[in-house]
């Protein structure tokens, strides 16, 4: 309950702000709009009605529900943690009787739950993923799941830098350019040459490009399981990082400031 | 004698600081060979406090008195020496059972959820806390009339004003009921009827409760009103433990009095020295009894006897040894 009530909290303080929260959509919407706009001009002067088997029409939703997964797989808790541990409120948080690691993953899923729920609602009514049968759906589920687990635990393992680097902020555009070049936020990875095929099993891409293709129903049973396998690598690896790091991240904390 | 509920024993802290240079040879410099300096922020303190009690820290800034703060609450590991809460309780070690009976209120920190109103914040707290309904109603009823700040609960943290915020904060750290309270500048930007309807509050909850207070502040006013002992805290030594009448006597060495009376003295009497109109001086070194008519008197103090003459004094020396 007491997590629950973290991530309503969340929810409530996204609400709060409607006017960045309008612009924040708005802002994704005119950056959709500027690659579809690129990709239709690929289409029509390439003259080609598919690339790596995608359709222009598959290329415009591909480019809306990769965004949309761009807002819900956000990296704001690394600047979140930073803030905690610049600031010294980190020592408010250790102070209570509760996991941060459990607190923080509610708290990131109350502030990506408006556009979860746009995620869900199109993989319910628009996506064929739950018309392909129970396994079919089970295993869509689970991988959804998974990969937003270990996204989480991907972005939380990368904020305990915060712990000896005073600003995170330069890490800001580098993972929003890893997101839009290996998560496939501006291109399906899968135009890239065959001897990069192995890129699509990286975190950003499991979290933007094989989430989007799982929506549009481009991925077999077995490519589900082996991206489900994947989540569940990089999650450990992830979980690993925080087992080491984080008990000598708290040793040094000094919890600045009175 | 039952054992102490908070046991310091030779605790030991230092950190590593960097220093900058100016200017921007000073910051090239500094690029490729940052000087660093350890700092000991609390060296070899003692201290132990009983359940019940009202401990005041005293010291100027940066004189470590937040650093044993954070040491007997966990937030940082002593680096020699032992600190234990609740007889067996590693503060360090943070275990659920030990955060539950310590509430912790560091005033420039903030519990509170700053876009949402207190309330969503304390509810948040009722369960993580896992406090029943019930109580939980009645006594945050009860902590918001008596801190005055019940209409506040739906207002967000954004648009309370500091001393309102303090308040919450302070309920924040008491919702659960807490064994042990750690107040570090309880009172900083609260107004002065306020703080004395805080200052009664601590209090009638300490002797309700029997609830061990531990209270950092700059404030004098602070300690003088809650303390039943206080600790002085010197570049990171500890330099005076014991009541604030027993530190004014130890330090107010000069039995010089400061007589104010209604109506200027006349004739001036033997060993009394006229500062202004109404205002005299007697050096008591020599005598039994005053030499004045004590109908006159509207004050009597005694030179250099304040709490803040004695730690400014205090404070302005340099590191003493024990």
């Amino acid at each position: 309950m007491k997590y629950w009530l973290t991530c309503q909290n969340a929810l409530m303080a996204t609400l709060a702000y409607r006017g960045n929260l309008v612009l924040n959509l708005l802002t994704t919407a005119v950056n959709v709009m500027v690659t579809i706009f690129m990709w239709l001009a690929v289409y029509n002067f390439s003259g080609r009605s598919d690339i790596a088997g995608i359709q222009p029409n598959q290329m415009v939703i591909y480019l809306i529900v990769v965004n949309v997964l761009a807002l819900i797989f956000s990296a704001e808790p690394i600047f979140k943690f930073s803030g905690l541990v610049r600031s010294g409120n980190l020592s408010v948080v250790l102070m209570r009787p509760i996991n941060y690691f459990i607190q923080s993953f509610w708290d990131y899923l109350g502030r990506g739950l408006p556009f979860l729920v746009i995620y869900g609602l199109a993989t319910g009514f628009i996506s064929p993923v739950f018309r392909r049968g129970l396994l079919y759906g089970l295993g869509s589920l689970l991988l959804m799941m998974l990969t937003y687990g270990m996204f989480f635990l991907m972005i939380t393992a990368i904020s305990l830098c915060s712990f000896w680097l005073v600003q995170v902020w330069p890490l800001r555009p580098v993972l929003s350019a890893l997101f839009l070049l290996l998560g496939g936020q501006a291109f399906p990875l899968q135009v890239l040459p065959p001897a990069f095929a192995w890129l699509i099993y990286n975190p950003f891409s499991l979290a933007g490009n094989q989430l989007t293709l799982l929506l549009l129903g481009k991925l077999s049973l077995n490519q589900i399981l082996l991206a489900g396998g994947w989540a569940l690598g990089w999650a450990v690896v992830a979980l690993g990082i925080l087992k080491i790091v984080w008990p000598r991240g708290i040793r040094s904390y000094e919890g600045v400031g009175s | 004698m039952p054992s102490p509920i908070i046991s310091v024993d030779h605790a030991n802290f230092s950190y590593v600081t960097f220093t900058k240079q100016a200017g921007f040879s000073g910051a090239w410099h500094d690029l490729f060979h940052r000087q660093k300096s350890t700092v000991a922020a609390v060296q070899d303190i003692s201290l132990h406090v009983n359940q019940g009690e009202v401990l005041g820290l005293l010291g100027a800034n940066g004189a470590g008195k937040t650093t044993l703060i954070k040491l007997m609450t966990g937030i940082l590991p002593v680096n020699t020496g032992d600190v234990r809460l609740f007889t067996d309780q590693i503060p360090f070690r943070k275990r659920p059972a030990f955060l539950q009976c310590i509430g912790v209120m560091l005033s420039q920190k903030s519990q509170l959820a700053w876009d949402l109103p207190p309330l969503d914040t304390l509810v948040l707290l009722r369960e993580i806390y896992h406090i029943p309904h019930d109580a939980f109603t009645t006594w945050l009823a009860f902590l918001t009339k008596e801190l005055a700040v019940t209409p506040q609960l739906h207002v967000p943290v954004r648009k309370l004003s500091l001393g309102q915020r303090i308040k919450f904060e302070l309920i924040c750290a008491l919702i659960h009921k807490p064994e042990i309270l750690f107040l570090d500048e309880p009172t900083i930007g609260i107004d002065v009827s306020s703080q004395a309807n805080i200052y009664r509050f601590l209090k009638q909850l300490n002797h309700d409760t029997q609830m061990t207070i531990i209270l950092t502040s700059h404030n004098t006013k602070d300690i003088e009103a809650l303390a039943q002992r206080v600790a002085v805290i010197n570049h990171g030594h500890k330099i005076f433990d014991g009541t604030t009448t027993g530190l004014i006597s130890r330090y107010a060495t000069v039995p010089l009095l400061e007589i104010v009376t209604d109506a200027p003295l006349d004739p001036l009497p033997d060993h009394v020295r006229q500062v202004d109109a109404t205002h005299y001086e007697i050096d008591a070194t020599t005598l039994t009894a005053l030499p004045i008519d004590p109908r006159r008197i509207l004050s009597v103090n005694r030179h250099n006897g304040s709490l803040d003459a004695i730690l400014t004094q205090l404070f302005s020396e340099e590191a003493p040894t024990q």
